[in-house]
């Protein structure tokens, strides 16, 4: 009676699971093992064995268990308990669309558990299916009417989802069941609630009067409930000035100012409110009254900086209020006008460095001390704005020899120092300062950072694990990327990238001359083969390092990215919608913030140089070059790359980022024998980053260099014509983009068919003046077609020329960007000389 | 009155550095790094002398520092008993603002508490005002002259010992 067995079996399987429940997972393993025995076949027992293996810690084990029970259920025809059971395995694992799947597989298959409406919904707020959470969300609140965290809830849902009228709808109905009940724990949240509301209604109001006027009419309602009573007013204000009630609107503004003198939007705001942005006299007239009101607040005092004209009176002014920040030794004080230097270069730094230059020579250094210091600390930043690096320096010397115990002081020689491309000098000073006090953490970090821009990881590291947690770890590289410390990872990934390239240079110096020895047949060439295995791994070594650190930055925005789920529930509970709302923005741009981008792109440095090796030719290729001259001394080889991996053990030591349990790849080196580069860079980088980042922003070039390597001519111009939208035609990168474009529609380039005649038709639209007709003559002289059509001046333009050595003459392309080098200063000098060309 | 700008504080293991930095700005003698060190001994030989140590702030910018050592009564001992100041310094341009005044009242008060009677220091030949701000602050120059008494120094490698004492 199979039926008979099966409920026994089902009373086991209930057991097991209340056994999984109360974490007892080994007991429960136990138990399942004794049904699986008899039926082999049971998928519940399957799954629940699978979770329990997951939760001790085993998961491939557990995979195995799970794949087997998959592979025996029928689509999704399976018990509600198996399930839901499946869904758990799935989101521990991460796997949140299947998730999704399993827990709706098992509500549809007759679960009356109504708890799964909220992982479901949960999950379905992850994977971004909006209208799924919705239908979630509401069967929840269905069920479970008395929490506000589910009113809260189906509101954001729906006012995700564009329902505005229906979320303000719940929101109503549940402030009327809650009047008169709230307790004062709850109030915040209520206010919260509130201030969502109107949040909602004014976003659906749009520009519609009286739509406003009753947004403001709530607003006006709820005042004495809110606490957040910036917001209110700051939206009050918005509401005002869309109306265009601006007197309304400035009495706002001005009653913000009187809370907070300090900041400077409400200001701009106020200008706005009043009209005056354009009247200069109006605006002085403002700013004097606003000074009389808060004169210890900053904005009523620099703002005028930013627009007074007369010059006279700009410098009275910018004395007025600089000198007295000297005086009182603020050691921001050059941070505080920077903006000015910025926006205004013409005027005010020629006016500043009068006025200060004039005010330290009245300084005496013995009597006035501090002002003295500062002063020259200023004006050692002004000549280092201003690029006189010499002068800058002597001022921050002069600042040192008189107080030698300020760290400050020795942050900046550092900065001057390192734009005179003196990194190591830079570093040296730096541990000068840091040496003055070792619990002070930023002069700290900064040290780091300065060795690791010298490519002294080693020192770096030792310094950075000073504040770090070392428990079973020789050095704190595990714990930085335990804290997701994106700042030293990727910095210690570009330091590993500029050793690479040194390192490969090096590499490949020795085997040609190796290679020219052994032509000779001269015995000398035995005493290369040691440097040749040695520089050949430390070549590898660094690249594969590098990228493995990229990588790490990769999986920590991955981990952002992960970290949402708990939120969808936790905002919920803890009533902070605006927040949780907020939250849902910024998740929608993490792939586009800087540290990723430039993480982004130092990868694809390393995987286009791995596609781009794996085109090469055996004679070309450096590794297959190096291995044909070990074959004709292999005894030797042999004895160097036993004592290499000797010393690997201890390398492996000082480089761990993950458990060494964990990590089978410390070396980055699997990584970089990735068959398919290109697709490997996609899938950990440029995918997420493309989905996300707006037209405006997005690096067409790179696009460009992407698309051309993966061989799609059509999308390569598709990048082009977006940069020429938003930069214009004539800029340096549109035109060495253009014209690498056409070249690579040559007759004998390697590109299809198809996508040449795209392009050369696209092109011709957008370029129509580019002599096409000259494509598949040798004696065209581009290069001079580039100067004298498009910027040539441009250092970038010139560099994504130089990447395409197959189409243009690239010693010549060289020379070009020597001649623009002399322009810069010596840290791009030395950057680009050592690690572009 | 305006806020007195000047303090003390101890010297820590981790701000050791400063008073490094003070000594080697200031003093034309250089000192092994063992000198300071001394100040917190490591290990299980390290020898445990007594050490009164303070750095001078102005405005929260360490400007001066002292390190003078306890010379205790033993039997045997040639050196006298009382305290020594070893290193006394203020950066240049903060003199004249009572922060030497403090360090040294600050090793007279520890010359009390461990009941010496005589605070003694040696300065260079030439260092002429080093010695008036002593004998100004109550040190009596006893006018014998140490030959060699510095090795690594730019300045006189010869000194006089002047003498403090705490009735």
């Amino acid at each position: 009676m199979p039926v008979f067995g099966r409920s026994n079996e089902q009373t086991q399987f209930l057991e097991a699971l209340k056994l999984y429940e109360s974490k007892s997972y080994k007991k429960s393993i136990k138990i399942l093992d004794g049904t699986l025995k008899k039926d082999s076949a049971f998928v519940d027992a399957l799954a629940l064995k699978g979770l329990d293996l997951l939760s001790l810690g085993e998961k491939s084990d557990a995979e195995s268990y799970v794949k087997n029970a998959l592979n025996k259920i029928e689509g999704t025809t399976a018990s509600p308990i198996c399930c839901h059971v499946l869904g758990i395995y799935m989101r521990t694992t991460k796997k949140y669309a299947e998730s999704v799947k399993w827990f709706q597989a098992s509500l549809n298959n007759g679960s009356t558990n109504q708890q799964i409406y909220r992982d479901l919904a949960t999950l379905q707020s992850q994977i971004g299916d909006l209208k799924g959470a919705l239908v979630s969300r509401k069967k929840y609140w269905e069920a479970y009417l008395g929490y506000r965290a589910n009113w809260t809830a189906l509101a954001i849902a729906q006012d995700i989802n564009g329902e505005h009228q229906q979320a303000v709808n719940t929101l109503s109905q549940f402030e009327k069941l809650v009047e008169g009940k709230l307790v004062k724990q709850r109030c915040t949240r209520h206010n919260e609630c509130l201030m969502y509301k109107n949040e909602i209604m004014y976003r659906a109001a749009g520009n519609n009067k009286e739509k406003l006027q009753n947004v403001l009419k709530h607003l006006n309602d709820i005042e004495p409930n809110v606490y957040d009573k910036y917001g209110l007013l700051e939206e009050k204000a918005s509401i005002y000035m869309k109306l265009g009630e601006l007197k309304e609107a400035s009495k706002i503004y001005r009653t913000l100012i009187k809370r907070n003198p300090d900041d400077f939007r409400y200001y701009k705001l106020l200008e706005v409110a009043l009209g005056v942005q354009g009247h200069i006299p109006l605006r002085k007239a403002l700013y004097e009254k606003l000074q009389s009101f808060y004169p210890r607040s900053e904005p009523p005092v620099f703002i005028p900086l930013t627009f007074i004209e007369d010059e006279k009176e700009l410098s009275q002014k910018l004395k007025d209020y600089i000198i007295p920040q000297l005086q009182r030794g603020v050691p921001a004080a050059f941070c505080n006008v920077k903006p000015l230097y910025q926006a205004r270069a013409s005027v005010v730094p020629s006016l500043l460095e009068q006025i200060v230059v004039d005010y330290s020579l009245t300084l005496d250094p013995t009597k006035e001390p501090l002002p003295y210091i500062w002063t020259c600390y200023y004006l050692a930043q002004h000549f280092l704005h201003l690029k006189q690096f010499q002068k800058s320096q002597e001022f921050i010397d002069r600042a040192i020899k008189h107080t030698p115990t300020l760290v400050e002081l020795y942050i900046f020689k550092g900065r001057v120092l390192k734009h005179l491309g003196l990194l190591e000098e830079a570093a040296e000073t730096l541990e000068a300062g840091r040496k003055l006090d070792l619990q002070d953490r930023f002069i700290n970090t900064k040290t780091v950072k300065y060795y690791l821009r010298a490519n002294n990881i080693e020192k770096a590291t030792d310094i950075a694990s000073l504040f770090t947690k070392n428990d079973d770890s020789v050095n704190g590289i595990k714990d930085l990327h335990l804290v997701e410390a994106a700042w030293f990872i990727i910095e210690q990934a570009e330091a590993y990238y500029r050793l690479y390239v040194t390192s490969s240079r090096k590499l490949q110096n020795l085997v040609t001359k190796a290679e020219e020895l052994e032509a000779k047949e001269d015995p000398e060439v035995e005493a290369l083969i040691r440097d040749i295995k040695i520089e050949e791994w430390e070549t590898k070594k660094n690249q594969g390092l590098a990228l493995k650190r990229f990588q790490a930055i990769s999986k920590f925005y991955d981990q952002f990215e992960d970290d949402q789920l708990d939120f969808h529930s936790y905002c919920m509970r803890k009533g902070t919608p605006r927040a949780y709302i907020d939250m849902l923005k910024w998740a929608k741009t993490i792939y586009t913030k800087p540290v990723y981008v430039r993480a982004l792109k130092g990868a694809f440095k390393i995987y286009s140089k791995l596609h781009d090796n794996s085109k090469l030719t055996e004679e070309e290729d450096i590794f297959s070059r190096i291995s044909k001259l070990m074959k004709r001394h292999a005894k030797k080889a042999k004895k160097e790359t036993s004592t290499i991996n000797k010393g690997k053990n201890e390398e492996k030591k000082q480089v761990l980022a993950y458990p060494e349990a964990d990590d089978e790849d410390v070396f980055g080196t699997d990584l970089l024998n990735t068959k398919e580069p290109l697709k490997a860079f996609s899938e950990t980088f440029y995918s997420k980053y493309s989905e996300q980042v707006t037209e405006l922003e997005k690096d067409y070039p790179l696009e460009f260099n992407f698309q051309y390597r993966s061989g799609k001519l059509a999308l390569c111009l598709a990048a082009l014509s977006k940069y020429t939208k938003y930069h214009g035609q004539k800029c340096g990168l549109a035109g060495a983009m253009a014209i690498t474009l056409l070249l690579s529609t040559k007759d004998e380039a390697s590109f299809d068919v198809i996508g040449k005649k795209v392009a050369i038709k696209g092109l011709e639209s957008l370029f129509p003046e580019l002599p096409s007709s000259e494509k598949d003559k040798e004696e065209f002289d581009w290069l001079n077609y580039f100067t004298e059509n498009f910027n040539g001046h441009d250092l970038n333009a010139l560099s994504f020329i130089y990447g395409y050595k197959n189409l243009f003459d690239s010693s010549k392309v060289k020379e070009m960007i020597l001649q623009e080098l002399a322009n810069c200063e010596p840290f791009t000098q030395n950057a680009v000389l050592q690690y572009k060309l | 009155m305006p806020r007195d700008l000047t303090a003390l504080d101890n010297v820590y293991e981790n701000n050791l550095g400063t008073l490094v930095k003070l000594c080697n700005s200031v003093l034309p003698v250089q000192y092994p790094e063992s000198f300071f060190q001394e100040l917190f001994p490591k290990g299980k030989n390290a020898k445990k002398d007594t050490f009164f140590a303070q750095l001078g702030y102005y405005s929260e910018i360490a400007v001066g520092g002292v390190k003078a050592k306890l010379l205790p009564n033993k039997k045997g001992d040639v050196l006298p008993q009382g305290v020594y100041i070893e290193i006394l310094v203020v950066l240049e341009h903060y003199r004249g603002k009572g922060i030497g005044g403090k360090l040294l009242s600050y090793v007279e008060t520890e010359c009390k508490k461990h009941f010496q009677h005589d605070i003694y220091v040696h300065v260079a030949t030439d260092n002429e005002s080093a010695i008036n701000w002593y004998i100004k602050h109550g040190f009596v120059n006893e006018g014998n002259i140490l030959k060699d008494y510095y090795k690594d120094t730019t300045g006189s490698p010869d000194c006089y010992v002047l003498k403090k004492h705490i009735p």
